[in-house]
């Protein structure tokens, strides 16, 4: 397209949108009050005593889910059945992958040089434990099983671009697994408590390691189901033609 | 007015038509994917800017036990929104990353228009 | 304008041109590099508006392991710079 007829179309979607987006700014008419909607502030108090507007307390134990990060609650528990459909977009995305890059040969990866081979395997190591640890407190502080997952991937490219090793084959079986696990803890929850994912392991302690349980297992089976796709997927990215170098 | 709200509503909203004015102008598959991922940055920024107000805490507990708690969070059901949003655009990245390696395997160019032009030789 | 506004305002502007390099730049793997730092400052933007989740998620995904992504994908097609600029 054009240049000029680009800028000019984007010009004109500006001054519309921009138009609007200023007319109707928090804190004008439509968006008077500065706060909360119903249904986020339903999901910070979390029913705690019955409904009433309540504050959590450092030691509630008759919480819906005693997890400390809010939006871990939201990823996992109220709108865990979203996340049970992104986790299968990413399945059919990598899945795609495999399908389009995937070929018959084998193809040899060339290791780096003599530092960079060496020092991998710490690198890799660091960046995995600092990610099981995400992983571990999704519901304790920021982070959770998809960026701790990530994580993982990127520790395992590491190793791969920087000493030639590929994904180890346990990967494929990881993710098949994880997949089958999320829908296992669902059904669960289906027949303890009569709704699909619904939390069937109680709550403890709002603010300890075990006392939500379920969203610990939950982020558990999402973190190692990300870094097996997103390892296998990346690794045929890596491959590479032996003698293309140099 | 809330000064900060707006600087991240316009910054979002000029992200997304820096990406589009990419997508427009060029022919580059690479450059494409590219594009869509400026505009998928801008649209998530946009979501979560939308829910800010000022001196809107993390919401996590810990961080605040006291009285009105809860009315000093930001709001939680956006960032669940673009958390996911985020993790899928990389997947769909890296799907169309591997389209483009299939095109230029097949087609030896990455350039769209060449691309239709050869097929119609063949 | 507060000390919380200039910082992210300066932090958008730096945005803005980085996302401006990533359209406008020749080499196509600079601008897959400042696809990765527009993502980074989209990061710090998160966390000014209290969403340190998101901003974990789009530092790791989008400035580390995206970029590697796309610099892989250019290797692995063998795509030389020279060829298919635009024009």
């Amino acid at each position: 397209m054009n240049k000029i007829a680009a800028i000019f179309l984007i010009g004109l979607i500006s001054a519309g949108a921009l138009g609007v987006y200023i007319s109707n700014l928090p804190g004008k008419k439509p968006f008077k009050r500065n706060g909360h909607n119903d249904i986020s502030r339903a999901y910070m108090t979390k029913t705690a005593n019955g409904g009433k507007r309540n504050v959590i307390k450092k030691g509630d134990r008759k919480l819906e889910n005693s997890s400390s990060n809010i939006v871990t609650a939201v990823v996992l528990d109220y709108r865990g059945f979203d996340t049970l459909g992104e986790v299968t977009v990413l399945f059919a995305a990598i899945a795609g992958i495999g399908l389009l890059l995937g070929g018959s040969r084998r193809r040899r990866i060339r290791p780096a040089g003599p530092v960079i081979s060496s020092m991998a395997p710490w690198i890799a190591a660091f960046i995995i434990i600092t990610s099981a640890y995400i992983f571990l407190h999704g519901h304790l502080s920021p982070g959770g099983g998809f960026p701790g997952g990530a994580m993982i991937a990127a520790g395992f490219l590491i190793m791969v671009l920087g000493m030639g090793s590929r994904a180890p084959k346990i990967f494929k079986t990881i993710e098949t697994f994880g997949g089958l696990a999320f829908i296992t803890v669902g059904v669960i929850g289906f027949l303890k408590k009569g709704s699909f994912l619904q939390n069937a392991f109680g709550s403890g302690e709002v603010g300890t390691l075990f006392g939500s349980i379920f969203l610990g297992i939950l982020y558990a089976i999402i973190g190692f189901k990300v870094a097996a796709e997103l390892s296998s997927g990346f690794g045929e990215f890596v491959a590479e033609e032996e003698g293309k170098h140099e | 007015m809330n000064n900060t709200i707006f600087i991240l509503g316009v910054g979002a909203f000029f992200l997304m038509m820096i990406g589009l004015y990419g997508v427009l102008t060029n022919r580059n598959v690479f450059r494409l994917i590219l594009g869509l991922g400026l505009m998928e940055t801008g649209v998530n920024l946009f979501i979560v800017g939308a829910s800010y107000w000022k001196g809107g805490k993390p919401p996590i507990l810990g961080t605040v036990f006291e009285t009105k708690a809860v009315d000093s969070y930001a709001d939680p059901v956006p960032q669940a929104l673009v958390l996911t949003s985020i993790v899928i655009g990389l997947g769909v990245t890296a799907l169309a990353l591997a389209l483009m390696v299939r095109l230029k395997e097949t087609t030896k160019s990455i350039d769209i228009i060449e691309t239709k032009e050869e097929e119609v030789n063949e | 304008m507060s000390a919380v506004n200039i910082l992210i305002l300066i932090i958008t502007l730096v945005m803005l041109a980085g996302a401006a390099a990533v359209v406008t730049m020749k080499s196509m793997i600079g601008a897959a590099i400042m696809e990765g730092i527009v993502s980074l400052m989209a990061a710090l933007l998160f966390l000014k508006m209290g969403a340190p989740d998101v901003a974990i998620t789009q530092a790791v995904i989008g400035a580390g392991l995206s970029t590697a992504l796309f610099v892989m994908a250019l290797n692995r097609a063998g795509i030389d710079e020279k060829e298919a600029s635009d024009e």
